[in-house]
């Protein structure tokens, strides 16, 4: 297990802004906040919740804690693999939502400034782009910023 | 820092007496809920001052005064009254009190009471 | 409840918890008094100083309201004390006392919720003033202080002045102004006096009667307190003793040759009756049955409730540990010896955590007092509560919400349960009715019953009533007596034609029946026609550390608490039917109850797809049995219940029945069945 420091911090906002977590899924980079990101996690076991969403996995023990863990390739309607120890889950915490998002891997934490993000227009749509809410170009790579809201919202019947 | 005990049988009065004295530079060292346990405590723990409620259960103010100075002549009382108990403050004075209060008291009250003595 | 309490001065939490708890034992002296129809000398000073106290809390925090009533009946009670008894003002008496009680608890309410305890008793102070004359025998107003003489002599009184000195060379006269509002100027008077009259051997006073003297505070504040001294202390000196005394603003001292004065005081000062009070009887009375003075610390719930959660993490992660296969393979005897003595010491603390949650049920067993004797005035019914098993412990938020429903139910037995005297005479039992309040620890369980010996139920009008407002179909005839009971406590129902101030609008029943699942108890009526009806609650211990079977279907693991389970089995073949519309049922002892495939319906994997090679499980339905097939039983065990994440929970459809999760003892996660929601 890993940590990310300070970033539970919430006075540290301001130096938190423009900060991003990188990570892979399937061939694209995508990039979100990490003042949402509480810590990275290594898979493991995940109790099966019955009659909920494809894409909710499940539930796991988080010391002691029980948090629901989404397949971000589900959701976002990419084709699924199996889990193995590089998989990784990113626990969120959005407006007191604790929730793990099942990701490739992780990649980086660096820093975007908001003037290096435009618009993401692809020319074929896809069920992803209702998460992705920009595109940034770095060094020849291209990000996806995702919308952690995005991906929260809208899933539960309450708003 | 003086010290001081609180002998008093309702808890709201000593635990308003305490965060009046607390704010003010004043060490509670204890509390007792009547005059026996207020002459007890006064034995063991030889506060500097004692603030003493007069109506309490087992034995009220003015007998543990009573009590309190046969064991130090120079303890320094003083008396928790309410309006309409003057014959008891009266008799607490000529035991030894070094004064009283009457409820309802402010802060700054208690404060320059304690401070003086 | 409230949202303030943590934001609240912690000063007036003090102050509401100690002024309630204090009315609460004036009611049960009160209620004592009113059975014993008489006040005892222990009583009488009970009460005083239950008003005392209050009295001087309220001032304290400036409700002026409540300290006027207090100090109002605090003097009538010095009076009787006077008296020695309250002559023929007994029932005027107890009722302003109740009147006064009542009305300090309502300002309590009103401030615990935020609101200003603004009004009066103004008419409840006229009465009291009226009692204390007609029992001082004049018709004059009382005096505004308090005496605590208990001598009858009336000679008018001097003060004891005893100029100690043996010369006195200086003469003085010496002008004292104390602080505006520093209150009994007399008596501060008479301390400067009595710090400084060692020193003389004359001394006089202006005013000369400090004591007994309504006017004296008013001259003192206005004119000042004057002394006439000879001493051999110079002028510095007596100032400086007289301003070491509390509260005196200011001091004057000059010379002055008083000898003219002195001869009227003389005949004053030689009269030696002294006026000293008795001092300390009046409070030793401890009335043991009356007052509990046990050693106690009010500790605030959330406190209570914190510690609990971390015992029951503390319980999981020791679980964890134990379970944990890996560990469970180290060959270290050490390491398991004392993963078990960790175990042990857990549950030890665990029972004495849930322990300090426990409070006896008498609490709210004796505010039943208080509603059967105002409900027996109104209803002109002679009642008599009876109690038992109130030592009884449950966990203090089980208390809280017993309360509103025992008072309904005990309303419910008084006014539609107990026939009027005339018809139970005519019936052939005592004109007094009985209400009977009973508690008992049966397992992991309280069993509260509330009865009474009165006319029972009818079973005809109840499904008259049902049929009407559509609970059961007209032609519904093979209906238990259990079942019949039971409609009582559906939505909207009531038979009482008319409806009374107590009860009847048929809020009531299902409203109870709510309050007692909300603590995950249940509510069942049985009642005799003629005979009575009996009520009973059962609640499980503590809310949120439950007993359940672990239960497994596929991979997964569901916990069943053990309160809803009634049997479990293998089913036989033969005992399996299959309805037209392909609704599995089985056979239990000649009836059928329906099976529910926890598989299908949580869609579930699993092999075990044959009932017979599963288990079924028995459990309460909303008063209905249903049989819900698992594959295999794990065990029961302890279980802390978490509440599922909103995110998931949000998710799921109404019916679906789980409720809780919980992290089992290996780790995993299992879910909890609230099997009324299936």
């Amino acid at each position: 297990m890993s940590y990310i420091e300070g970033n539970n911090n919430l006075d540290d906002e301001s130096t938190l802004k423009d900060r991003y977590l990188t990570f892979h899924l399937a061939d694209d980079i995508l990039a979100i906040e990490i003042r949402y990101v509480t810590e990275i996690i290594s898979m493991q076991a995940i109790t099966k919740v019955p009659k909920v969403a494809d894409f909710v996995e499940g539930v796991i023990n988080l010391r002691g804690k029980i948090i629901p863990v989404i397949n971000i390739r589900t959701k976002f309607n990419v084709e699924k693999i199996d889990f193995d120890y590089q998989t990784n889950i990113i626990i969120v915490n959005y407006k007191d939502t604790i929730v793990g998002l099942i990701i490739d891997d992780v990649d980086e934490v660096l820093t975007i400034p908001h003037e290096d993000i435009s618009d993401y227009n692809p020319e074929r749509k896809t069920e992803q782009d209702n998460y992705i809410t920009g595109v940034a170009k770095i060094n020849n790579d291209v990000k996806l910023i995702v919308s952690c809201k995005k991906i929260l919202d809208g899933d539960s019947k309450t708003v | 820092m003086k010290k001081v005990l609180i002998v008093d049988d309702a808890a709201f009065m000593r635990i308003t007496l305490k965060t009046m004295l607390e704010k003010n530079e004043f060490e509670v060292i204890g509390e007792a809920p009547n005059g026996l346990e207020g002459v007890k405590k006064y034995a063991e723990l030889k506060p500097d001052v004692v603030t003493m409620d007069i109506t309490m259960p087992e034995m009220d103010g003015v007998a543990s005064l009573k009590e309190i100075k046969k064991i130090d002549s120079g303890a320094k009382v003083v008396m928790i009254s309410a309006m309409g108990q003057e014959s008891m403050v009266k008799e607490s004075i000529l035991a030894g009190a070094l004064g009283f209060l009457v409820k309802p008291f402010k802060e700054e009250d208690v404060v320059k009471v304690l401070s003086n003595l | 409840m409230d949202d303030f309490s943590s934001e609240r001065d912690p000063l007036l939490d003090v102050f509401i918890f100690e002024t309630n708890q204090l009315l609460e034992q004036l009611e049960d002296i009160m209620l004592e008094v009113e059975k014993d129809d008489t006040i005892s000398e222990e009583h009488i000073n009970e009460i005083f100083r239950i008003m005392h106290t209050i009295k001087g809390s309220a001032s304290m925090m400036s409700y002026d309201s409540v300290a006027v009533v207090a100090h109002k009946i605090e003097d009538l009670f010095f009076k009787i004390r006077e008296n020695k008894s309250v002559g023929s003002e007994f029932s005027n008496v107890c009722d302003v006392v109740f009147e006064g009680g009542d009305f300090i608890k309502g300002q309590m309410e009103k401030i615990q919720n935020g609101e200003e305890a603004a009004g009066t008793a103004d008419s409840l102070i006229q009465r009291i003033t009226d009692l204390l004359a007609k029992m001082s025998g004049t018709d004059e107003p009382p005096k505004n202080e308090i005496q605590l003489e208990d001598k009858p002599e009336s000679a008018p009184k001097q003060e004891d002045y005893a100029p100690k000195a043996e010369s006195g060379k200086n003469k003085f006269a010496i002008t004292i102004f104390f602080d505006d509002e520093c209150k009994m100027e007399n008596v501060r008077a008479f301390s400067v006096v009595n710090s400084i009259e060692k020193y003389c051997s004359e001394i006089l006073s202006k005013p000369k009667e400090l004591f007994d003297n309504p006017t004296c505070n008013e001259v003192i504040q206005k004119e000042g307190f004057a002394l006439f001294i000879a001493t051999d202390l110079n002028q510095q000196k007596v100032e400086e003793i007289v301003k070491k005394q509390m509260c005196v603003k200011s001091v004057e001292v000059k010379e002055d040759d008083f000898t003219l004065h002195s001869k009227e005081a003389d005949n004053d000062n030689n009269n030696k009756a002294k006026g000293v009070a008795e001092s300390g009887k009046a409070n030793t009375a401890t009335s043991t049955k009356v007052a509990s003075k046990q050693s106690l610390i009010n500790v605030n719930v959330d406190k209570l409730d914190a510690l609990m959660d971390f015992v029951g993490e503390i319980v999981i992660t020791g679980s964890m540990l134990e379970h944990n296969p890996l560990i469970k393979g180290i060959e270290l005897p050490v390491l398991h010896k004392n993963i078990d003595r960790l175990q042990k010491l857990t549950k030890e603390l665990q029972d004495v955590v849930m322990s300090v949650r426990m409070v006896p049920i008498a609490s709210v067993f004796h505010k039943m007092n208080r509603i059967v004797r105002d409900m027996s005035k109104e209803l002109n019914k002679e009642v008599e509560l009876s109690i038992s098993g109130e030592e009884t412990e449950v966990d203090k938020t089980v208390v809280d919400n017993l309360s509103d429903p025992l008072m309904h139910l005990v309303r419910n037995c008084m006014d539609h349960g107990l026939e009027s005297a005339e018809d139970r005479i005519k019936a052939g039992k005592p004109a007094k009715g009985t209400v009977s309040l009973k508690a008992m620890n049966i397992g992991s369980n309280v069993i509260v019953t509330v009865s009474d010996d009165g006319r029972g139920l009818d079973k005809d009008k109840i499904i008259k009533k049902a049929i009407e407002k559509k609970l059961i179909a007209s032609d519904e005839t093979d209906i238990s007596d259990k079942k019949i009971y039971s409609l009582i406590l559906a939505p909207g129902f009531s038979t009482k034609e008319q409806v009374t101030k107590f009860s009847g609008r048929g809020v009531g029943m299902d409203v109870v029946k709510q309050n007692i699942e909300s603590i995950n108890g249940g509510i069942s009526i049985d009642s005799e026609p003629g005979k009575g009806t009996i009520t009973k609650i059962k609640i499980p211990l503590t809310l949120s550390i439950i007993e359940g079977m672990n239960v497994a279907v596929g991979d997964l693991s569901f916990i069943l608490p053990i309160t809803s389970i009634q049997e479990s089995f293998r089913p036989k073949a033969k005992d399996i039917v299959t309805d037209p519309y392909g609704n599995e049922m089985i056979l239990i002892r000649g009836k059928c109850c329906n099976v529910v495939r926890l598989h299908e319906k949580y869609g579930i994997d699993t092999e075990v797809k044959n009932l017979e090679e599963g288990i079924l499980i028995t459990v309460e339905n909303n008063n209905k049995l249903v049989c819900l097939f698992v594959d295999r039983i794990i065990g029961d065990q302890q279980i802390v219940i978490k509440s599922l994440p909103k995110y998931l929970s949000d998710m799921l459809e109404e019916d679906c029945g789980i409720a809780g999760c919980t992290i089992l003892g290996d780790g995993g996660i299992g879910f909890i069945i609230n099997t009324n929601e299936l």
